[in-house]
């Protein structure tokens, strides 16, 4: 708790450099070009199975994958042009996922959106073409949102977060759309709060973005309270985003609807209430490119793009080395080996670090100083996780809870023996996962 | 200390334009990467790191206690720094001994323990019990328990008590008065030896209580450490800030010592001196600023550090007061450091034992 | 008043295992894991506080009266060796769950220098029975506090690279070697008469 100031906030966190170049950078957008490689499975549930074939002419918002059971989601064309390719692809995360390549027209033709207007839809309705849009969650964790928004019946959900923060440092995409499209982002708030049948409606933003803090507040009819949450690594994470904003713990191993409030990134409102009001399916998304990227920007990108794509739009890899690319920001992004893999529905940034992310440091023993503990919000003990898996010590890394930890890094980001510990409890989860089986 | 470097970069980019102004942005820019590298390192996730890694931690401690060492010189002589410099080279030798042995590099953690341990020692330690007595810490205190990082015990308060029960003369009753004046200590090898008891003794034998003027400048006998409880302040206010030291365990432990003692001094005043002599007299504040904090043996969670911070207080006043010894923060520390893996583990069980498994 | 004096020296400044040095095989070997330690030192402190109470009216009431003062140590020693087994049976058949936690300890401390030394300290200090059995509970409680902090460091330590020649036994003797230094800043806290 902040004792010092009034503002809500969680306990540990840490406090990296912003790094926000991009802060004021217009969203621009990028023409797509080339060719476009649009995974199968780009969100958490069943992998969406492919309807097209080789061959195939599709168009911009055609359905290419179809959502397989309940908690998946469809996929579509971002562009228009010939299917030259249904294989396997590699997807950011680093697995090899099954995806549709298609070689661009460069017409850009669309199909035909069917518009609708929201007070006359039915729940159902609306949860269908949220289903059908192909919309998951767009804060990173791609989960399916008419799966999110279809609570069981016996969680009473009361509260809705809409999910501002944007904490990891240098991204901003989530910034800027809030900035540029707030009509939007609040239309779609107030839709899902009457789908879910909230009392409340929160949203939380972090306190370096005031202005876009202010275009909400000052539309919002009253119904929605915007609360500026001191700025700490992770406040973006839903667990401790919930608990500055509304007191309550998520509990361990539980989920927020356990606890009777739901979470929405802010882009994923914002493709809410275009694909109920306006038909228009994912297919697009605002990715910050940054680093020492060349013309760092907030870009308008089809989903599908391919990091060579991008770069080489915006003017190709900055001389000198470019040891890192990463799919996220520098806490909990995804490197990426070369610039061929594709722009997905979680994709927030695309990060380019030079030399001195190649630097190699040896990790000395642990000197107990307990700054990871100090920080980690999720209340764990990373030190004694590491130690027990690294001995091997399965059972006791269960009981202190690694599955608990949510990867922020911001252990590893402290610790003054440089030791990796992020990559030993991520280690240990699986170790756990591996003997329950 | 985010600040600190904040508002050098202004200062920085403030002087840059100016001409006549430009060396002031060179000098802050060269200390500035000296003290706060640039965050962004480390070939693995996360990307960013945080400016404090070993060599700088401790760094930062001996130079926090640099002042205190300095003042040690000024009111005793060189001999304190011979002290010193024989307690860096016994230890040093024992150190790379045993690294070299297990093929590991070498640490810096080595650095503290060699300048904290002579400090604890009477001036006119001879050298060779000083040479003894380090080495004894460095093996039996931590390299015997898997070197750094590792060592339950404080290494450096290992050595000293070890020097205590062996040699207890010449290590807890010769005592030198401190010269005061002028250059004092920095034109004389050694004092002029005049056995005095220091300022603990001679409360436990008589009840006088000196002056706290002297004990907070330093015009008194005891260890090296000892002499300036203002130099010794300023070294921990500044590792709490540039948060190499946890601020909890001083705290815990300075508070808990005033508020026992002050209990005490109303219920027994024959054996328990008034709380603001307590914390100004004896090795108290070196320790709980120096020695209490070592961050491996003290404990790691939060909850454990108020505990142990309490309890150490609690000892120290008790052994003063009702033991046959003067002063008791050597053994509060060691007895205290046995305890700390237990509270530790006291304090997981609590945090995610049956309490915290209800949502199931 | 005299009782608490005793009861606390027992625990802090007379420690039996860190001032005397007593009872140190099943502190060696029974301080790995936590959970026996603590096992252990409830069976140690059951064990001396019966057996101190039964010793003391068997030492004055048969041995002195007729001048058999020399035969106390094979008394004691028959007395706690029976009284152990007695106590184990009982144990066994009326708290079986309590018999599972630490029964499997009391024959380990059937001759236990521990326990006899208890009992010779109180002969040689010339307690009453009541300061005796206190005395025995002291000095049971102190002992289980060396061996529950003594267990805690050791799982501490499981992976420490300890060098070959002290582990187990040797490392734990210098814990607790280093754990009697510090105890000694407990002399002439309190008395031990």
């Amino acid at each position: 708790m902040s004792l010092l100031t009034k503002k809500p906030s969680f306990v540990g966190g840490i406090h990296p450099a912003d790094n926000k170049l991009t802060r004021d950078s217009e969203i621009k957008d990028i023409a797509p070009s080339g060719t476009l490689v649009i995974p199968l499975s780009q969100h958490i549930g069943a992998p969406a199975k492919p309807v097209v074939e080789e061959g195939d002419n599709v168009k911009r918002g055609q359905k290419i994958g179809e959502a397989q059971g309940f908690v998946s989601s469809p996929v579509h064309a971002s562009s228009s042009g010939e299917v030259t390719k249904i294989g396997k692809f590699r997807h950011p995360s680093g697995n090899e996922v099954k995806g549709v390549k298609i070689d661009l027209d460069g017409e850009d033709k669309s199909v035909d959106f069917k518009e609708a207007d929201p007070g006359e839809l039915s729940t159902e309705e609306i949860l269908e073409r949220i289903q059908g849009a192909g919309i998951v969650g767009m804060g990173g964790a791609a989960f399916p949102t008419h799966v999110k928004l279809s609570p069981p019946e016996e969680k009473d959900i009361d509260t809705l977060v809409i999910n501002g923060a944007e904490c990891e440092p240098y991204l901003t995409s989530d910034f800027r759309l809030t900035l540029e499209e707030p009509e939007k982002i609040i239309k779609g708030t107030e839709l899902i709060a009457d789908v879910l049948e909230v009392d409340k409606v929160y949203f939380g933003i972090e306190d370096n973005k005031p202005e876009a803090a202010e275009e909400i507040r000052s539309r919002a009819s009253g119904s929605i309270e915007v609360v500026e949450l001191p700025t700490k690594y992770p406040q973006g994470w839903e667990k401790t985003l919930i608990q500055a904003l509304t007191g309550r713990e998520v509990p361990v191993d539980g989920l927020p609807l356990d606890i009777g409030v739901v979470v929405q990134n802010v882009a994923t409102v914002k493709a809410i209430w275009d694909g109920v009001r306006f038909g228009v399916p994912l297919t697009e998304r605002v990715v910050t490119a940054t680093g020492t990227i060349r013309n760092p920007g907030n870009y308008r990108v089809r989903i599908g793009t391919r990091g060579k794509e991008l770069i080489d739009q915006l003017g190709g890899l900055p001389e000198g080395r470019t040891a890192k690319l990463i799919d996220g920001g520098p806490m909990m992004g995804d490197t990426q080996p070369d610039q061929s893999t594709p722009v997905v529905k979680s994709t927030s940034g695309l990060l380019a670090l030079g030399e001195e992310a190649a630097v190699a440091r040896d990790s000395s023993p642990c000197i107990r100083c307990g700054k990871c503990v100090d920080v980690c919000p999720a209340n764990l003990l990373p030190t004694s996780i590491y130690k027990s898996v690294e001995s091997g010590d399965i059972e006791k890394a269960e009981e202190l809870n690694t599955t608990a930890c949510c990867e922020c890094g911001s252990c590893t980001y402290v610790c003054p023996s440089e030791i990796p510990l992020v990559q030993w409890i991520v280690q240990g989860k699986s170790e756990i996962e591996k003997r329950k089986e | 200390m985010n600040r600190l470097e904040r508002l050098m970069s202004d200062i920085s980019s403030y002087t840059e334009d100016n001409p006549y102004l430009q060396h002031i942005t060179e000098v802050i820019d060269t200390v500035r990467s000296i003290v706060f590298e640039p965050g962004v390192s480390a070939d693995k996730s996360p990307f960013l790191r945080d400016y404090i890694e070993i060599k700088r931690y401790m760094f930062a401690v001996v130079l926090a206690v640099a002042p205190a060492a300095l003042a040690s010189i000024y009111f005793y002589g060189w001999r304190a720094l011979a002290m010193i410099v024989v307690s860096y080279v016994a230890g040093g030798i024992a150190e790379v001994t045993f690294t070299l042995i297990r093929k590991e590099e070498i640490t810096e953690g080595f650095l503290v323990t060699g300048i904290l341990f002579p400090l604890t020692l009477p001036p006119n330690t001879p050298l060779w019990m000083v040479a003894v007595g380090i080495i004894v810490g460095v093996i039996l205190g931590k390299e015997v328990f898997g070197g750094t990082g590792y060592n339950i015990f404080n290494p450096a308060l290992v050595g000293r008590v070890f020097l205590t029960t062996t040699f207890p003369v010449a290590t807890s009753s010769e005592w030198l008065i401190p010269m005061t004046g002028g250059w004092a200590g920095f034109k004389q090898f050694s004092v002029d030896t005049v056995t005095s008891a220091t300022p603990l003794g001679v409360f436990a034998n008589s009840g006088t209580l000196a002056p706290l003027r002297d004990l907070f400048f330093g015009n008194i006998p005891g260890c090296l450490g000892e002499s300036s409880a203002l130099l010794v302040l300023a070294g921990g206010i500044f590792m709490i800030l540039a948060r190499i030291i946890d601020w909890r365990v001083p705290v815990s432990y300075l508070g808990s010592v005033f508020l026992y003692s002050a209990l005490g001094t109303y219920l027994w005043p024959n054996q328990v001196a008034p709380p603001v002599f307590q914390l100004l007299a004896g090795g108290l504040l070196f320790g709980a600023i120096y020695m209490a904090t070592d961050p491996v043996s003290s404990p790691t969670t939060k909850e454990a550090k108020w505990v142990y911070g309490v309890f150490l207080g609690v000892m120290t006043v008790s052994i003063r007061a009702f033991s046959g010894y003067p002063e008791g923060v050597t053994y509060s520390i060691l007895l205290m450091n046995m305890f700390a893996p237990l509270f530790d583990e006291m304090v997981m069980t609590f945090r995610y034992g049956p309490i915290q498994k209800p949502y199931k | 008043m005299r009782y608490i004096s005793v009861l606390i020296a027992a625990i802090f400044a007379h420690n039996i295992a860190l001032r005397y040095f007593l009872g140190w095989c099943p502190l060696v070997s029974q301080s790995k894991k936590l959970s026996s330690a603590w096992g252990m030192g409830v069976a140690v402190t059951l064990v001396m506080t019966i057996t101190s109470a039964v010793n003391w009216p068997v030492y004055n009431y048969l041995l002195v009266p007729y001048g058999l003062e020399y035969l106390q140590y094979i008394a004691f020693i028959i007395v706690i060796a029976s009284t152990v087994q007695v106590l184990e049976m009982v144990i066994e058949r009326f708290f079986p769950s309590l018999y599972t936690t630490m029964g499997v300890f009391l024959p380990l401390i059937t001759v236990n220098c521990a326990i006899l030394g208890v009992s010779l300290f109180m002969i040689l200090r010339d307690y009453t029975l009541l300061t005796g059995i206190v005395f025995a509970l002291g000095s049971g409680i102190g002992w289980s506090v060396a061996i529950v902090s003594l267990a805690s460091i050791r799982e501490k330590l499981r992976f420490a690279d300890v060098p070959k020649p002290l582990q187990g036994p040797g490392i734990t003797m210098l814990i607790a070697g280093i754990m009697a230094f510090a105890f000694l800043g407990f002399s002439g806290m309190v008395g031990i008469k």
